[in-house]
């Protein structure tokens, strides 16, 4: 059970120290399957071993689930093959669009916060869902516009995790960087939130590139008023698997793995009766 | 469809504008921060296909490469889900759209391709590997090879000669061996003649080298048939120490 444990996006930077190395201890690692499906050769071999030492969660980034295309079969076909052999239980994906017009971005937009989006995409959820045999948790972006946004981000989140009866990817450092650009307060935005939907949690650092804009970069340490709407936000939800993402601009791994004892702390303390009776 | 036509558009304006760089978005969003999205996106295609293509980018000016990667980018639709794949698209769009004759590099084509593989044959899916022995008899077996490989015909010498030291005025031909190797992975390549590149095609058509010699000679004819056999058993020995020929099949 990783409910109440750390873990890590695995990086092909951390291979060795995954492999070999003691300092990185996650107690799960994360990968987006496609970088991984159709891998063979020698990062498929790393993958195998990596796998077998560490669970694996995914989080996907093509599905583009918010996209006025068809869903791709094809892809989703290959998916399915891959978390059933390496056995992810827990299977996420950006509330967001990635493709557009046949035409892949390799990034995340944003979806107009509309009526007509919300009821679109809880049908592919749904078929998402039935096709993979699974529940799938659906994560909140960062966003640097809103676009054409006819409701609050909150009811359009909410609308779509209990219309399709998904699972929620709760990402912190999201609401953070998002409360900051479009000025609301993070704390209230979370408590609308479905939190009995919450399966899985992110954190990340993000980077402030004007005086009222921050990009979400995954490059920069976690600061602290995200560790504390975290430690707000866990006491509000069931214990859940608690991920760090660092994509980029990667520190000592010591620094890293600091920042997964920090995170597993504050779980602790919540999520541990006995360690909050201690405190 | 749920979607109404109206948010559709504004999806496709957005992702256009991240697309060409054209902003036919006007109320729909923020318009002083929108132009992160076409910069994320832009950088997010222009590193992918840096990385792919190190000799190219290091050679070609700023101008150029940002010209080949607009227009591919703003024009071709990005069909892979998978981005490691996505140089392969480039390197086919290159060639259906005559980069070579538009950008006046005629060798353009080869050094893609051969970057390309590079990079493909390291990432491609594992192969099955054909049952083999390790003895055998090199003129009557047949010879069983690593499957994980690609011969690649080119006119310049790409894999050889740096793009700013290859004379365009006199094309040739060329062929190239690339292939993974199985226990490290890593990749390799060597410069090959014909007469062993279609060696390694009736390899394929399981034929030993007795036969092989036998097909050949009419297209070489050669004056020592003998001496021929000599130099091709030579080469698949040579090629044996390389990890590229595994030994002799076992029927
Ligand atoms: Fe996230």
């Amino acid at each position: 059970m990783l409910n109440g444990k750390t873990g890590i996006g695995f990086r092909k930077d951390f291979e060795e120290d995954f492999l070999t190395g003691t300092i990185l201890k996650p107690y799960f690692i994360e990968v987006a399957p496609e970088n991984w499906i159709d891998m063979g050769g020698y990062w498929k071999k790393i993958f195998d071993k990596v796998t077998e030492r560490y669970p694996l969660t995914c989080h996907g980034l093509s599905l583009s689930l918010g996209s006025p295309d068809e869903l791709d079969w094809d892809f989703l076909k290959k998916l399915k093959v891959f978390l059933k052999q390496y056995k992810v239980q827990l299977y996420s994906e950006h509330l967001s669009y990635a493709k557009c017009d046949n035409a892949h971005l390799y990034d995340l937009l944003p979806i107009p916060f509309r009526e007509d989006a919300v009821k679109h995409i809880i049908e592919r959820i749904k078929t998402v869902q039935d096709f993979l045999e699974q529940k799938i948790a659906i994560e909140n972006v960062s966003y640097y516009t809103p676009v054409a946004a006819e409701m609050e981000e909150y009811t359009f989140i909410s609308e779509i995790v209990n219309g399709a009866d998904c699972r929620l990817l709760l990402d912190v450092n999201n609401v953070y960087v998002n409360s900051f650009n479009h000025k609301y307060d993070a704390h209230d935005f979370i408590k609308r939130l479905p939190l009995d939907k919450v399966a899985y949690m992110h954190m990340a650092g993000h980077l402030q590139v004007e005086e009222d804009l921050i990009i979400d970069t995954h490059a920069e340490n976690i600061i602290d008023p995200v560790f504390d709407l975290f430690d707000y936000t866990i006491q509000l939800v069931k214990p859940v698997p608690v991920l760090l993402e660092r994509d980029y601009n990667f520190p000592e791994f010591e620094q890293l793995q600091g920042e997964l004892n920090r995170l597993q702390k504050i779980c602790n303390n919540a999520w541990i009766p006995q360690h909050a009776a201690a405190n | 469809m749920l979607l109404q036509t109206d948010t559709k558009k504004i999806q496709s304006k957005l992702s256009d504008y991240c697309r060409t760089g054209e902003n036919t978005l006007t109320t729909e969003v923020n318009q002083k921060r929108v132009h992160h999205y076409r910069r994320l996106v832009y950088n997010i295609i222009d590193d992918i296909l840096q990385s792919a293509f190190p000799v190219f980018y290091g050679f070609a000016d700023t101008k150029l490469w940002d010209d080949m990667v607009n227009t591919f980018y703003s024009n071709h639709a990005c069909s892979t889900p998978q981005i490691w794949k996505l140089p392969g698209e480039f390197y086919q769009y290159a060639c259906e759209n005559d980069f070579k004759e538009k950008y006046k590099l005629p060798y353009l084509e080869d050094l893609l391709l051969f970057e390309w593989m590079e990079l493909d044959i390291h990432t491609m899916k594992d192969e099955e590997y054909p049952a083999y022995k390790t003895k055998g008899d090199w003129n009557t077996d047949v010879i069983a090879i690593n499957p994980e490989y690609r011969i690649l015909s080119v006119k310049y010498p790409v894999h050889t000669t740096h793009p700013s030291e290859i004379k365009t005025d006199n094309p040739s031909q060329y062929f190239i061996l690339i292939y993974r190797e199985p226990e490290t992975g890593r990749v390799q390549f060597i410069d090959i003649s014909v007469l062993y590149a279609l060696t390694i095609e009736k390899i394929e058509e399981e034929k030993s080298i007795t036969e092989i010699v036998e097909e050949l000679q009419p297209v070489f004819n050669f004056p020592d048939k003998a001496f021929a056999q000599e130099q091709i058993i030579n080469f698949c020995k040579d090629l044996q120490k390389k990890e590229f020929v595994l030994g002799f099949r076992k029927q």
